[in-house]
């Protein structure tokens, strides 16, 4: 089993850029959380017998189950109280609006700022499963391999969504930013 | 899109991981409330953990609540295999259905009496004839 040092670790290394996964997903900074949380006790209870090196593509997976089962669930309540989301975003626009890390030049900050929100959507425009496996192998870092483990898929569908994503974000962004 | 080679050249590899440090550049700007809160979660999963090491080092890891539940069906199982009707007490009957029963007895017994009365002149008269 996994011990609770090892597992503290893991986590803290994930649970930010879980979140965000999340968010991106659910677009609702209260639903993300719930997310994060009902999958972090999950891997606690249920999978921390299993070597730490299983645990990202443990996690991953149960994230978009997770996230799958939220849209699944909540189709006809976000039909109906459509209204409220809106009111539920207000932390990812907190994180929009906050200010990114110091950086040496002004001008390069403020590009770095629009780049990224430019990123962000263009993210969100994507097809779930191109946008899944961007996440998880450029921003997570998980190998092909892995990542399949994730997203339950094959590797080769890994590699056609990773490479579709890059290609399709790289176009949309380098009309703003040449080569970023 | 279809045609399109699954494998990405430099320039796309490099812009991948560009984006993807962007991506994490970002995770620093989480606000206080969703930091903290995430930190909560990560501690109460921590301690879920430690509770289960804690557990396991008291019982058997193979023992569960299943296994808890099994051996106390088997237990009740046995209880009542062992219980013979011998062992069972009797229920208790008043005055007035214990003579009742015993009277039946007593005309049960007469009754054979007389028909091997009868059964036994029958015979005689047979042998007789």
């Amino acid at each position: 089993m996994g011990s609770a040092v090892e597992l503290n670790q893991f986590l803290t290394k994930v649970e930010k850029r879980a979140y965000f996964m999340a968010l991106q997903e659910v677009k609702n900074g209260e639903d993300a959380l719930d997310i994060v949380q009902d999958v972090m006790m999950s891997l606690a209870t249920k999978y921390a017998a299993r070597p730490a090196e299983q645990w990202a593509p443990l996690f991953y997976r149960m994230l978009r189950n997770r996230t799958m089962d939220y849209h699944r669930k909540g189709a006809v309540r976000r039909r109906w109280f459509g209204w409220l989301d809106r009111a539920e975003t207000d932390a990812h626009e907190a994180i929009e609006r906050a200010p990114a890390p110091a950086m040496a030049e002004p001008d390069q900050e403020h590009l770095r700022d629009e780049f990224t929100d430019e990123l962000q959507q263009a993210l969100g425009a994507l097809p779930d499963r191109q946008r899944q496996a961007f996440m998880l192998r450029s921003w997570e870092g998980l190998d092909v391999k892995e990542t399949a483990a994730a997203m339950g898929c094959s590797t080769g569908s890994v590699k056609t969504h990773y490479s579709r994503a890059v290609r399709s974000l790289r176009q949309r962004l380098q009309e703003s930013y040449g080569e970023g | 899109m279809k045609d399109e080679p699954a494998d990405l050249t430099v320039q796309e590899r490099a812009w991948a991981e560009h984006a993807g440090q962007h991506l994490r550049a970002v995770e620093g700007n989480l606000p206080n409330e969703v930091t903290q809160r995430l930190r909560a979660m990560r501690s109460s999963a921590v301690a879920s953990i430690e509770h289960q090491q804690t557990r396991s080092a008291v019982t058997p890891g193979w023992w569960s609540p299943g296994v808890t539940g099994g051996v106390l069906a088997a237990a009740l199982l046995v209880f009542v295999l062992t219980i013979t009707p011998q062992s069972l007490p009797l229920p208790d009957l008043d005055a007035q259905e214990l003579a009742a029963s015993q009277d039946v007895e007593l005309l049960e017994d007469l009754e054979f009496v007389a028909w091997m009365l009868a059964q036994e002149e029958v015979n005689e008269s047979r042998h007789q004839g």
